[in-house]
């Protein structure tokens, strides 16, 4: 059979013209909110930020369920009303022939309503100049939702196939894209041990989770931890269970299933997808070549398939009452059954325009509810999984993230080696209050994935990356790939060319980072590969010229945005100096704002030379300007506070902060 | 030629043709009569392939309706629940037809509204019912279809559109050798323009004809004899009907004029006059004559 020879341009075109503005409106409405969206979101960051699939996703996927649905409602809609199928019907064009061109036709429109939403975030990203973002990231956006869309669309093809109005064909789409889902999501709620918060219980060999969630106030939760028992984010791991992309999706958004991303660009997720669209697109064309077009104004031909249609549209509502008749009153569930007989009635009437006869749908109802309460009753029955108890040896894999490593290295890595995986469990068990460090890990036990944070002291620290199969030095090339740079969570737009190519530079050399760090900054560079965004990110100290020039552009910053008469005085002390807290220079400033901004202001250069003489304010944010100052003023600083302390000394406050410090310092 | 065998269809329980038989010839204008609910409009429908038929066949020049595309460039069907897209104008609508018909002729399309006074350029929607019907009835003829099918052909519209519009149906078949099959419950509508008529009933072809040979087989007579007379002393007849009023009788018999006049000369009426006869009375004599009672029927 040749599609192309079924498809019928004229026709299309005459079905799209007489629904134009519709279809203009609702199909117009996504690209146009994504632009809206974008300059938004670009207004909000007006230092920048890098887009993701994520940060443009949320429109798409509302627009997932209206545009399908829109076009597939204009595309057929004479086949629910009489007048409509006579004039349609008597046209010189078969059935198969109006199925392909809308098929078709349909397909076509999604793509372009894609590709101009695509192309033109990308022309706005392109002049806004402040949002970073890379071609691969836009041609993987228009992937993954030109597949979702055409899974929605197909979804309602097949339903108007079989449906006689529109209402039916919507609610039998609805059916078809979340019924499957949600019995498996009911079945997993009823059998599994999951939830989303786990407690899970570690020794040294073995871990157990548990299924109940804590509060971590409780006197219970600080036993668990007293015994050993750690609160770990327990990930549902949604690669077991595929549902088509769109599906997935709306399950993310409502948390009914976790991901590390709002939209995952999976290939096999994606195949699912596919292969369940053409499959749909395939039997809608069965259905609609056999369609009796004069069967119209009503819920489908056959009275038994809209009872049963009726009864499957009551399962997820059904269930809920179950649960509230096991767990609540009686009288909520009364109440709740009513609703349903309301519904069972006013569903006849939007169906089919008419109620039957009352004996017959009282008595239908009854035994729809019996079915139903047979279906809950064995979906309780079936056995319960209990939570695993597994080995070290049960780990399959960790991903180990490190924060902020402070070394050339990248933050991600896989352990796989049994041994390591053993000693990074030990870690697990052990963790510290006082930290440097944070490390994030994930392990999977084949079946689930957890996660957890690590928070480890310097030594721990250097001990742990021995656990690591090889610390991966950044590469050049990497640095090379990225598309965006943000520092202290600002994006770089100038300069991003000279701090690439001084990153790359410096990594040729191959040299170990400087033993003093004068800054804690570091470069984060975003790169887009494997479908997903990588974050690099350097450690500022890698090249003194780097740290110099960050020092000096945030001086700059200070000089240029800093306002005496509007600002709160307040800084944070971020160098550690002998004898000064952060706390004492907080209470300090509070008294002697005035002469603290002088100070500052006093040494404050565009200049910094990187010496033991450096010190570092933290004067808060500006119009989302990180306000940080870096003084060549430590040994003067000291002075200046000695001088405060002189002047505070006798007040009866700091005596009171100073007790209370020396108070913290015994316990 | 259309070739109807043994036409079943049935909606739920509802029967609405029963084993329908019957033969449609080219180049004429056939007029399908019934009272409502006879099936005339489901018929149209499935000859169109708008409805399946449960049982039997439909052929259109040897060949079968169902989904077949290039029969149905062939042909045309008007409904009687007349549907335009909302959005249209009369303009779009042509260009819609055009999109779909191969042989649809703008300029005649163009010709015939404005010999009608629609505005092209309004949206039929917003058209008066009968200016919708005409609207209808021009986009039809424009398409040039061999086969034209209107259901309540000339519903709402006023009498003197009403000849305009069957002079343009008489010239489609007279120039363009279209088959027209037009349907209503209006006898009277249609004795004018049709070749053949068929009647519709309970699911069924119940009789069918063409009308010259029904009109010149049968005469209404008024006659007057000299004496007394009575529908006795017209033995000599094939005698449908007879009805006396005061000295006059008016008589309803089968035979031409020719013959039957030489007859009623002997006779030496003092009245004889030939009046003509409508399609209503044909029907209902013919009826009658094979034991309906045409009233009921239609």
């Amino acid at each position: 059979m040749h599609l192309m020879k079924l498809f019928n341009l004229n026709y299309f075109y005459q079905n799209i013209k007489k629904s134009a503005s519709t279809l203009a409106l609702f199909l117009g409405i996504i690209p146009l909110l994504n632009v809206i969206i974008f300059l938004l979101l670009a207004n909000a960051n007006p230092h920048g930020y890098a887009v993701t699939l994520d940060s443009l996703s949320i429109l798409l996927l509302i627009g997932m369920y209206i545009i399908p649905v829109v076009l597939a409602s204009s595309l057929y809609s004479f086949m629910f009303k009489r007048k409509s199928i006579d004039f349609i019907g008597s046209m010189p064009i078969s059935k198969k022939s109006i199925y392909v061109t809308n098929t078709i036709g349909g397909c076509f429109i999604i793509f372009c309503v894609l590709l101009v939403t695509v192309f033109l975030t990308g022309i706005i990203a392109f002049f806004l100049g402040n949002v970073y973002i890379t071609p691969s990231i836009l041609v993987d956006l228009f992937l993954v939702f030109l597949i979702a869309y055409l899974f929605v669309y197909s979804a309602v093809t097949l339903a108007f196939s079989l449906s006689r109005n529109m209402i039916t064909g919507l609610l039998v789409t609805l059916l078809f894209l979340f019924f499957i889902p949600f019995v498996c999501y009911y079945k997993d709620s009823l059998v599994n041990y999951r939830g989303s918060i786990s407690y899970i219980k570690c020794t040294s060999e073995t871990c157990m989770p548990t299924t109940y969630t804590c509060n971590e106030y409780s006197y219970e939760c600080a036993r668990h931890k007293k015994e050993g028992e750690y609160q770990f984010y327990l990930y549902r791991n949604y690669q077991d269970t595929y549902y088509p992309l769109p599906v997935s999706a709306i399950f993310q958004l409502l948390g009914m299933q976790e991901g590390d991303v709002f939209v995952a660009f999976d290939f096999k997720e994606l195949g699912i997808t596919l292969f369940i669209t053409f499959v749909y697109f395939v039997i809608g064309y069965l259905i609609y070549k056999k369609r009796k077009l004069e069967i119209c104004e009503t819920s489908f031909y056959h009275f038994y398939i809209h009872l049963f249609v009726k009864a499957l549209t009551m399962l997820p509502i059904f269930t809920v009452i179950y649960e509230i008749g096991r767990y609540e009153s009686i009288y909520a569930t009364v109440f709740v059954l009513l609703l349903l007989l309301v519904y069972y009635f006013v569903y006849d009437l939007i169906t089919r325009k008419h109620i039957e006869q009352i004996k017959k749908s009282i008595f239908s109802f009854g035994i729809t509810l019996g079915v139903l309460l047979l279906y809950c009753f064995f979906m309780h029955q079936l056995p319960k999984k209990d939570a695993p108890v597994f080995h070290n040896e049960d780990i399959k894999k960790m991903t180990v993230t490190l924060y902020n490593p402070k070394k050339q290295v990248e933050e991600t890595y896989e352990v796989k080696e049994q041994e390591n995986i053993n000693n990074i469990v030990k870690y697990m068990i052990s963790q510290k209050e006082h930290h440097d460090y944070n490390v994030e890990v994930k392990f999977t036990d084949g079946t689930d994935t957890y996660a957890t944070n690590i928070l480890l002291e310097e030594e721990e620290y250097i001990d742990f990356l021995t656990f690591l199969p090889s610390v991966k030095k950044i590469e050049a090339k990497n640095i090379d790939d990225a598309y965006a740079l943000s520092i202290y969570g600002n994006f770089i737009n100038e300069d991003i060319a000279w701090y690439k190519q001084e990153v790359m530079n410096t990594l040729k050399k191959e040299k170990e980072l400087p033993t003093t760090c004068y800054t804690d900054a570091s470069l984060l560079f975003y790169r887009y590969i494997h479908h997903k965004v990588e974050k690099i990110r350097v450690p500022a100290c890698i090249s003194t010229e780097i740290e110099k020039k960050i020092m000096e552009d945030k001086n700059h910053n200070v000089l240029t945005y800093f306002d005496h008469a509007h600002y709160v005085p307040y800084a944070d002390l971020i160098t550690n100096v002998d004898g000064i807290t952060n706390e004492e220079v907080y209470f300090l400033t509070e008294y002697y704002g005035e002469e603290f901004f002088k100070f500052l202001f006093e040494h404050l250069n565009e200049n910094v030379a990187l010496n033991d003489n450096l010190i570092e304010f933290y004067l808060g944010q500006y119009k989302d300007q990180d306000l940080r100052v870096y003084l060549n003023a430590k040994s003067e600083f000291i002075e200046f506070i000695d001088t405060l302390r002189e002047k505070v000394k006798d007040t009866e406050e700091y005596q009171q902060y100073m007790d209370s410090l020396r108070g913290e310092a015994r316990e | 030629m259309i070739t109807i065998e043994n036409v079943y269809k049935k909606f739920g329980k509802a029967e609405i043709l029963k084993d329908l038989s019957c033969e449609i010839q080219n180049h004429s204008i056939y007029g399908l009569v019934g009272a409502n609910g006879a099936g005339k409009s489901t018929l149209l429908r499935l000859i169109n392939g708008v409805y399946e038929m449960d049982k039997g066949s439909i052929k259109i020049d040897g060949e079968e309706i169902s989904d077949n595309e290039l029969l149905k460039q062939k042909l045309v069907f008007i409904p009687d629940d007349l549907f335009f897209y909302s959005t249209y104008t009369l303009l779009d609508s042509a260009k819609f037809y055009e999109a779909m018909y191969k042989k649809f002729d703008m300029e005649a399309f163009k010709e015939m509204a404005s010999l009608l006074k629609l505005d092209l350029k309004k949206k039929v929607t917003t058209f008066s019912k009968g200016m919708k019907r005409q609207c209808a009835l021009i986009l039809a003829l424009a398409t040039n279809a061999e086969y034209m099918f209107f259901d309540e052909t000339f519903d709402g519209v006023d009498p003197v559109v009403r000849t305009v519009l069957k002079k343009l149906l008489a010239k489609q078949t007279l120039e363009k050798n279209a088959t027209i099959i037009m349907t209503s419950h209006n006898l009277r509508e249609l004795e004018d323009i049709c070749d053949n008529l068929g009647l519709l009933y309970k699911g069924g072809i119940l009789f069918q004809s063409d009308i010259d040979t029904l009109k010149t087989n049968m005469c209404k007579v008024q006659i007057s004899l000299k004496g007394e007379f009575n529908e006795d002393s017209f033995k000599e007849f094939s005698l449908l009907n007879y009805k006396k009023c005061g000295s006059v009788a008016t008589l309803i018999i089968r035979g031409t004029r020719e013959e039957t006049e030489k007859e009623f000369k002997k006779m030496k009426p003092i009245i004889l006059d030939y009046i003509p006869i409508t399609l209503e009375e044909l029907f209902i004599y013919e009826m009658e004559s094979v034991g309906y009672a045409f009233n009921e029927i239609i």
